[in-house]
């Protein structure tokens, strides 16, 4: 006799992958990070925005947009002092999110910031800006906004969400979302003959407009040092899609995972690409653990 | 306390199946917009699929750093004065004017290219001397290779590119 599949069994699979009740701290911790970082980034262009996204500066658009090519950047017809405007509004969301006032809505308004910012000008666009974007789309669905916020001091559970343990399947979205990244580099990467071979850790430093050192070490030179950083990386990318949903595994490979987004840090500046994979991992700690290490340190504390 | 719409919807019949399905497309999209296209069928779709979902700002790519490592394409612009002296223009030093250079050399069209021009141009209009001409430079140098096999080293015995002016501007 087999196990047999039946549409009840997908059905409780799914309701439990995505269903289950659980508490939205993990969220909270997350979002006060993400929303941090991001407030980092926007305070950076509040200096360069208007030359990378006005249509004086680097935006790819010039003419004034069709009705489907608008975006927030192009309203009053994207002048600079619009655009410095946008992401003085932008910063102030970052704030919002961090501190959890408005979460909601803050977050659908740094989604529509980022998702303009593609349509502006996807030259300039990096992998964690897209991260952010769709990490911001699924915040506005979830109660990340629901522990350690404004909105909870002001009892606002229309714009933050329940702050009991509910369905966080916003929260697994975002951690299924984080696990594609990973994976689905990796699979391109697969495709590309020189990370079997092992020499493609060379080739994406040599050269690099983003490599932070004048001259490459010569241990960057050698073929079997360079082998053992391309396979870690395939290593540390794979396992940051799989391990990190393993309770026995997870710790362990955020450590790792960890320390693969420094080395990358000290090798190459690729604005907050690496801060933003590390704050990322802090969704995959369950709201549990985050509980038992308050209590362990409040303990401590008290004696 | 009032309830927003989302938690609203989770707690009717409608609202969950709304949710579950949003959760489908999600997934569907995340996994398969940014894959090698299997079939005709997968191409279809998406090309059906780009002008709406670019529409939306929703695009996005997972391949960083993939290569494949075959040449190094990179831009340079020099600007000569009228005193004959030349210069190597310097963008500001944050990732995302790096990353637009970059991106300038590897895919920018010669309208990009040429805007970039005219960039350059208005950043030059209070320059201390008169520019004589501006000109954009792509250049290509061939990807050093692995010699000795898995135990040798990449060797750069000459590192000799190949220069293009892809747009130039000369003052009249």
């Amino acid at each position: 006799m087999g196990t047999e599949l039946s549409l009840h069994t997908i059905a409780a699979l799914w309701n439990s992958i995505f269903h289950s009740p659980d508490s939205p701290l993990s969220l909270a911790i997350f979002r006060i990070f993400f929303g941090l970082l991001l407030t980092y980034e926007s305070i950076g262009l509040l200096k360069w925005g208007s030359d990378l996204f006005g249509t004086d500066g680097l935006a790819l658009t010039k003419s004034p947009p069709m009705p489907g090519e608008a975006n927030i950047f192009s309203f009053f017809g994207g002048s600079d002092s619009w655009v410095r405007m946008v992401f003085v509004i932008h910063t102030l969301n970052c704030v919002l999110v961090t501190v959890g006032l408005f979460t909601r809505i803050a977050a659908l308004l740094i989604f529509v910031n980022f998702a303009s910012r593609m349509k502006q000008n996807w030259f300039v666009i990096q992998g964690a800006d897209n991260l952010a974007k769709f990490l911001s789309l699924l915040m506005i669905f979830s109660n990340a906004g629901a522990l350690l916020s404004v909105d909870s001091l002001l009892h606002l559970s229309w714009t933050s969400g329940a702050s009991v343990p509910s369905s966080q399947w916003a929260q697994r979205l975002m951690q299924i979302q984080v696990s594609i990244v990973y994976l689905r580099t990796v699979l391109w990467k697969l495709k590309i003959y020189g990370w079997i071979d092992g020499t493609a850790v060379f080739h994406a430093i040599y050269k690099n407009p983003h490599y932070r050192r004048k001259t490459i070490p010569a241990l960057m030179f050698d073929g079997p040092a360079i082998a053992l950083m391309t396979w870690a990386t395939l290593l540390a990318e794979t396992a940051g899609g799989t391990l990190l949903w393993l309770r026995e595994t997870r710790y362990l490979t955020m450590a790792a995972v960890v320390g693969f987004h420094v080395s990358l840090e000290v090798l190459l500046k690729l604005k907050y690409f690496q801060l933003m994979m590390i704050v990322c991992l802090l969704l995959f700690v369950p709201s549990e653990a985050w509980m038992t290490l308050w209590l362990t340190l409040s303990r401590g504390t008290a004696h | 306390m009032p309830l927003g719409v989302v938690d609203s919807l989770t707690n009717s019949l409608i609202g969950k199946v709304l949710i579950n399905i949003f959760i489908g497309a999600y997934l569907v999209f995340a996994v398969f917009w940014d894959s090698p296209e299997i079939n005709l069928i997968h191409k279809r779709v998406k090309s059906k699929l780009a002008s709406w979902v670019h529409d939306c700002g929703l695009g996005y790519a997972w391949s960083m750093y993939v290569g494949p490592f075959v040449t190094i394409t990179r831009l340079q612009t020099r600007i000569i004065y009228a005193d004959n002296t030349t210069e190597i223009v310097t963008l500001p030093p944050r990732f995302e004017f790096r990353r637009f250079y970059f991106m300038l050399g590897v895919r920018g069209s010669p309208v990009i290219v040429e805007d970039f021009l005219q960039y350059v141009r208005k950043q030059l209009r209070d320059a201390p001397r008169q520019v004589d001409c501006i000109e954009i430079v792509k250049k290509v140098w061939k990807s050093p290779t692995r010699v000795g096999g898995f135990w040798g080293r990449f060797e750069i015995s000459q590192d000799e590119c190949r220069e293009t002016v892809v747009a130039l501007w000369k003052r009249t």
